[in-house]
């Protein structure tokens, strides 16, 4: 998976699951997760802790839809069974089958791309293949980087908020402020850095590393094929 | 349709970073948001009412894309605001995926709507609501294909709807807005597509 070229996963993916939101059988769903995860485990470098660390939320997603489906679904025939007080039928498990199996399918196919990706190739491929203006692609790649150090600035704010006995909660803007005063003054410094290096986003520039396009990425834009079957 | 009557500057370097910068904060806000809701919706979702809890917090999604519109006052601003966060969000690791990227420029799409319908020159507290409100619409409206919202129950589509709206309005109008308003106050911001009014 990893020496798939990352854009031409990614488009592959993403038809996967346009086909999927489409069609509703549970069965596509079940085969698409599989198939998906099955190709994320014989990844080599595969993180196992960040696997669980994702998938567990999906998971519960995809549980908190089944019940909710079960439930709530637009339909009323033929009871054969309770649940507590309310009854559900049928048709309503089916429902709730076919949502929550189709949220665990759009998880394993995220897992799948977040998983066997290198950031640094997807953006180079963003560019390489897929013309993402060069302003835009390492403006990104920038901001992606300075992600564990946004995060840190987070919980130190909100640390220091909590030494001094303020009541603070995720999005209080007694946090973001801060964090973003910082943000403007970042960016401004970035662009300034990258200016004076002699950052110009319009000249002709070469390619440090190139990511190819190989007849393997055709194979895999068969991948979508699978929600048809 | 529209037609805008003054042309724009390109994209700085600095504002493109921005965008970057700003998406990931609100990245980093989502994920501490949702790990207390996914916690919160399991505690409740033998009620099959877990759906409804993230609802309430849906607008934070659209907040970059408010949120950098009003500083970068040109076209495309907030579609690429959150066209770039879906990207992060796909490397963080989202539930839905490569496929945040297509809700993403829709979503976007709907508040570009809004600014472009007031020639990108209003930019007061109703624009915004208004903005968050269209995202709002429009990620409801995709929830029907990606979620299968049309197999849930009329009444409990209604509520989520309702939920949705006003969390929007709320987070992405209102709070983007104040927030916006508070770092203008700071000075920090000159420089940034505010053209001279």
């Amino acid at each position: 998976m990893s020496s798939l070229n990352p854009g031409a996963k990614f488009l592959s993916i993403l038809i996967t699951a346009i086909v999927l939101s489409l069609s509703y059988r549970t069965k596509t769903n079940i085969i698409v997760a599989i198939a998906a995860l099955v190709l994320t485990l014989t990844y080599r470098g595969l993180n196992y802790r960040r696997l669980i660390l994702i998938l567990g939320p999906f998971v519960l997603t995809a549980f908190g839809f089944f019940m909710t489906a079960l439930l709530f679904a637009d339909e009323s025939a033929n009871f054969t069974g309770t649940y507590g007080k309310s009854e559900f039928n049928v048709n309503s498990m089916a429902t709730a089958w076919l949502l929550s199996t189709r949220i665990m399918a759009f998880g394993c196919l995220a897992i799948l791309f977040t998983l066997t990706t290198e950031p640094e190739a997807f953006f180079r491929s963003l560019r390489q293949q897929f013309k993402l203006s060069s302003k835009f692609a390492f403006g990104l790649l920038a901001s992606y980087h300075f992600l564990p150090t946004i995060r840190g600035e987070y919980f130190m704010v909100r640390a220091a908020a909590r030494v001094r006995g303020v009541r603070v909660w995720p999005l209080s803007p007694r946090l973001i402020i801060p964090i973003l005063v910082r943000a403007f003054r970042r960016a401004d410094n970035l662009a300034m850095a990258m200016e004076s290096r002699g950052f110009n986003p319009l000249a002709p520039r070469g390619q440090a590393i190139t990511v190819p396009l190989r007849v393997r990425d055709a194979l895999f834009m068969l991948f979508p094929v699978l929600a048809v079957i | 349709m529209f037609k805008l009557k003054e042309s724009f500057e390109p994209w700085k370097l600095r504002e493109a970073l921005l965008v970057g910068i700003v998406s990931v904060v609100f990245g980093v806000v989502y994920v501490a948001v949702t790990y207390l809701s996914v916690f919160l919706a399991t505690l409740i979702s033998f009620t099959g009412l877990g759906l409804l809890v993230y609802e309430p917090i849906y607008g934070v999604w659209f907040m970059a894309s408010t949120f950098i519109a009003y500083f970068i006052r040109k076209p495309g601003a907030a579609i690429m605001a959150e066209v770039l966060a879906a990207f992060l969000e796909v490397l963080m690791g989202n539930v839905f995926g490569p496929l945040v990227l297509l809700s993403a420029a829709l979503q976007g799409l709907g508040a570009e709507l809004v600014f472009l319908a007031y020639d990108y020159k209003n930019y007061s507290l109703k624009v915004m609501i208004l903005a968050s409100l269209a995202s709002g619409l429009v990620s409801f409206g995709l929830g029907f294909f990606i979620s299968g919202f049309t197999l849930l129950s009329f009444g409990l589509i209604l509520v989520m709807l309702a939920i949705r709206l006003i969390s929007s309005a709320f987070f992405a109008g209102y709070l983007s807005y104040f927030l916006a308003v508070r770092l203008e106050k700071t000075g920090l911001t000159k420089g940034y597509g505010h053209r001279a009014s």
